[in-house]
């Protein structure tokens, strides 16, 4: 019989699943768990919520991966700024008219773009995404759940946020070859119907 | 140093970084280690990400400035910090602004915007920023619970932390890299703009 033993491999797969599973562990409370400890879950799944919201980021990546560099890591920029600035907005309570249709907008918009490859100047691209981030926050902001710590709320937003511009740009990365281009510019188009069907929604 | 222990670096970083985040909430109370005041205190900072990403931040700032910029945080930072949060332990006030907000909007659009600081400065941004953060943190450490000694471990675990960061982005010179440290610096102020809609919102 093979003798027990671990291979470095294993060993090293065995402490990772450890140290894994020690990351998602929580506290244990003998009462009511106490609000605040889940904020940086919370704000980090909250841009995830929705299609609407997920379709309008990664095409901002896939937009700035078209365009190339400085738009590459200025549309990512500008987005969570202004989409932080309409949180701001939506949090102390003043309101943007068409929150919905401009969210849903937003994805027809930057579809259409992808899927044109629109080369704009900078200026309008930078308005284009941080307009659309603005709407994106504001309707954040208002949706925020209350008993949150602020500070990781918000940390797991931003940051989760910015994946989904790092996963758009990531993705665009197929745009150095001649199909890649094809497909990126299919997946604006796609993107940009998924928009006209929330634009639907919203108007319903 | 060899090729595999410099690609731990990063990922040890990240675990630590996640560790930290996925914690329970800090209290308002020092955090009791059972190690002495002064580990109580550098326990405080580890735990409070209000605090120990202040450091951070200032490291960032400080770090994509180069070396001599990052060498007067490090000097300047710390000893702010002490002397302010002794002078915090010392006395009682009820400050109910989140001063860390500011410091996390201003220094973020800073790095995000590139700005081209002198080392001066820099040297005089790390010790404002040194002031505010040990004065709140010597204003929960009263001096008749080793407050002194609380402060100096804070302080400790802060210039350590400090050091490290600035240590790391002075070495990034790839443009790519400094323009990651850009984008982290957007996020930053994105931050910190939140949390003061958060802090309108709560009254």
């Amino acid at each position: 019989m093979k003798p027990l033993s671990s291979t470095p491999s294993q060993a090293k797969m065995l402490g990772a699943i450890l140290l894994l599973s020690a990351c998602f562990t929580q506290p244990t409370h003998a009462h009511a768990v106490a609000a605040g400890t889940m904020s940086f879950t919370t704000g980090l799944s909250h841009p995830w919520s929705g299609w609407d919201h997920i379709l309008a980021m990664v095409a901002v990546g896939l937009w700035g991966a078209q365009l190339g560099a400085p738009a590459l890591w200025l549309l990512p920029v500008a987005f969570p700024m202004l989409m932080a600035f309409g949180g701001f907005l939506g949090l102390v309570g003043m309101p943007l008219p068409g929150i919905e249709l401009c969210i849903a907008s937003s994805a027809i918009v930057l579809g259409v773009m992808v899927a044109l490859q629109a080369r704009p100047p900078l200026w309008v691209a930078i308005t284009l995404c941080g307009l659309f981030g603005l709407f994106h926050g504001h309707a954040h902001g208002t949706e925020l759940a209350p008993g949150q710590d602020g500070l990781l709320y918000s940390i797991g937003f931003v940051i989760a946020t910015g994946l989904l511009h790092a996963t758009g740009i990531a993705l665009g990365g197929i745009h150095r070859w001649k199909a890649g281009r094809l497909v990126l510019r299919a997946a604006g188009a796609g993107i940009a119907v998924m928009g006209c069907w929330f634009a639907l929604e919203a108007l319903a | 140093m060899s090729h595999r222990t410099r690609r731990a670096h990063p990922l040890a970083a990240l675990i630590a970084v996640f560790l930290v985040l996925t914690q329970s909430r800090a209290q308002a109370h020092l955090v009791t280690t059972g190690l002495g005041p002064l580990y109580d205190g550098a326990g405080h900072l580890v735990l409070s990400p209000e605090c120990w990403l202040v450091p951070l931040v200032l490291g960032l700032l400080a770090g994509l400035r180069g070396q001599a910029a990052g060498r007067r945080a490090v000097l300047w930072m710390p000893a702010a910090w002490l002397i302010s949060g002794v002078a915090g332990s010392l006395i009682t006030l009820k400050i109910s602004f989140p001063a860390s907000t500011l410091i996390f909007l201003i220094l973020g659009l800073l790095i995000a915007m590139n700005r081209a600081l002198t080392v001066r400065t820099v040297g005089i941004i790390a010790a404002i920023v040194g002031v505010i953060q040990g004065l709140l943190d010597g204003l929960s450490m009263p001096w008749r619970e080793g407050g002194v000694l609380a402060v100096l471990g804070s302080a400790a675990a802060a210039w350590i932390l400090l050091t490290l960061v600035t240590g790391f982005v002075v070495a990034l010179q790839r443009p790519w890299q400094r323009i990651v440290g850009r984008v982290v610096g957007s996020w930053i102020a994105a931050i910190g703009l939140l949390m003061l809609g958060w802090w309108i919102k709560q009254g």
